[in-house]
């Protein structure tokens, strides 16, 4: 991981994240961009593709819901996918480094959106006179603030804390491995019940075991039971709705 | 706040071409929802950012200028793909506001944005974040992992065009129908709306569970002169009974309120003793 490299995949990283602040919601931070992005970065493009791919699985549920702060999906994709090229030694190595990555970037957001609620009384004091371009600048600070609370940890966990985490893998025994993945194995499960208890309704509660046991017992992809339950979704929402009074022409045929 | 103000009829908004101009403005400033997001008033500032020409053209005073930039100084908090109908709905209230309604005073044009913003990020979230995008990863993230560049382009194209309508689409109706929008889209029909991605999304992530989870167990044991897999007969009873496990424990564990970071956390290193011990492999 040379310098450049470093500071080129922070740019990277938080001009994702920067682009939730400014350019709509386009999920540039989920680590099925992020992966390969980095990995075209440090020149690995494959190995950036199966490791995105791999902790998308595992941060499937995560998202931000009502202001909640889920696993920084963002910082942990980038310092995974780094190490896992710059080691060399596969997918599964990438967790070590991605799983406390993410933890630890947890806290970059929550200092960045901390620090902009002081900014939000200035722009109480702005508004107050009607000074639109004050309140503008403050957003900006505030952006310049989400900014570099991504982009100054990636670059400092890449550039001193990769080299040391890639002598730690290197000295890694098979058993070890062995062990790697199968924590990679089970990871994918903290996705699916984050999502599961986003989606939490209790009277609805059992569909979930019905998507389960058709894909369990079936050759059923993920494609084929969300088609089925869409279609019977809108087949019970149509027939429930209480439609308006017939439209004319069919009155008229009565 | 004067009540007397010196907004003119001409600066309301009459003319089609005058109205789409406002709901692509509208729409495209929309983008900046989030800018600068705070833990006090969440996206007070990219609404108000959305509002700003908006207020400028209909409040021309400096004083009613003030009044309506503190109006939208107020918490705000939506799935940002949602906010087009409400951004929609009240630039339409401070159009009538402007035009002599005064009956829609500040607390008004709040309570109806609050009315909005909460049942609108529920069908958001839920249809968005718990059903299209994990559907999405699942599929991409398959192709991804068999190193097909596919996978992340498709996942990004796809969001983008969902997005794009939704803002465009949502933006429109909600300037169009106004204070109507409540009878065209009522509280019930949006609760609908989210129950049936719900279903659709809990059927999905069971989908997900025994599809994409490989959790097994490499345990043997003799019985007579066989030696059976414990895991062949795990099969029998349940296909996938291992994940299914595994996703219910983080399921109730996160349900009990404990950070989703420490149950990542904690996962990891259970998946590292079970895997070390040759328990789960």
């Amino acid at each position: 991981m040379t310098l450049w490299q470093a500071f080129l995949i922070a740019l990277v990283v938080a001009l994702a994240y920067l682009a939730r602040r400014i350019l709509g919601d386009p999920q540039l931070e989920r680590p099925i961009i992020l992966g390969p992005a980095v990995g075209l970065i440090a020149g690995d493009l494959e190995t950036g593709l199966i490791v995105g791919g791999t902790l998308e699985l595992i941060f499937i549920g995560a998202a931000t819901f009502g202001g909640t702060a889920p696993p920084n999906v963002a910082i942990g994709a980038a310092v995974g996918t780094a190490l896992a090229i710059s080691a060399g030694q596969g997918a599964e190595t990438a967790l070590v480094a991605a799983v406390p990555a993410a933890v630890l970037g947890t806290f970059c957001e929550l200092f960045a959106k901390t620090v902009c609620s002081f900014l939000v009384h200035r722009a109480d004091a702005a508004a107050a006179q009607a000074r639109g371009r004050t309140i503008l600048g403050i957003i900006w600070i505030g952006n310049a603030i989400h900014f570099l609370a991504y982009f100054v940890p990636t670059f400092l966990v890449l550039q001193f804390g990769a080299n040391a985490l890639e002598g730690v893998l290197n000295a890694l025994s098979d058993d070890v491995q062995n062990a790697l993945n199968t924590s990679a194995a089970l990871l994918p499960a903290v996705g699916f019940g984050i999502l599961l208890s986003v989606l939490y309704n209790k009277a609805l509660f059992p569909v979930f075991f019905a998507g389960f046991a058709v894909a369990a017992f079936t050759d059923f992809t993920v494609i084929g039971v969300a088609i089925i339950a869409t279609a019977l979704v809108v087949t019970i929402l149509r027939n429930r709705t209480p439609q308006t009074p017939s439209s004319p022409q069919s009155s008229a045929l009565i | 706040m004067t009540e007397n103000s010196s907004n003119t009829a001409t600066a309301v908004l009459e003319r089609p071409d005058e109205q789409n101009r406002e709901i692509r403005r509208l729409t495209i400033r929309g983008l900046l929802l989030q800018g600068g997001f705070n833990y006090e008033r969440f996206q007070n500032l990219g609404f108000w950012w959305m509002m700003r020409p908006t207020l400028d053209r209909l409040y021309p005073d400096p004083v009613d200028r003030a009044a309506a930039y503190q109006r939208h100084m107020v918490y705000f908090n939506t799935n940002p793909w949602v906010v087009g109908p409400i951004a929609g709905v009240t630039a339409s209230m401070e159009e009538q506001r402007a035009k002599g309604a005064t009956d829609l005073n500040d607390e008004a044009i709040n309570s109806v944005k609050v009315g909005l913003m909460a049942p609108l990020a529920g069908i958001g979230d839920s249809l968005i974040f718990g059903t299209i995008r994990p559907i999405l990863a699942a599929v991409c993230a398959g192709l991804a992992i068999d190193g097909n560049i596919a996978g992340p382009i498709i996942f990004f194209l796809a969001l983008l065009a969902i997005q794009v309508l939704m803002r465009v689409g949502g933006t429109a109706t909600g300037y169009r129908t106004g204070m109507q929008f409540f009878e065209k889209l009522s509280p019930a029909q949006i609760d609908q709306i989210k129950r049936g991605a719900t279903i659709v999304g809990l059927a999905v992530t069971g989908a997900l569970v025994a599809t994409m989870l490989k959790v097994t167990t490499p345990w043997t044991y003799t019985s007579g002169e066989q030696t059976i897999a414990l895991q062949d007969q795990l099969d029998l009873v349940l296909p996938a009974l291992l994940p299914l496990i595994a996703t219910l424990i983080v399921y109730s564990l996160i349900r009990r309120r404990v950070s989703p970071v420490w149950v990542l956390l904690g996962t990891l290193v259970v998946g590292l003793v079970l895997g070390y011990f040759g328990i789960l492999g």
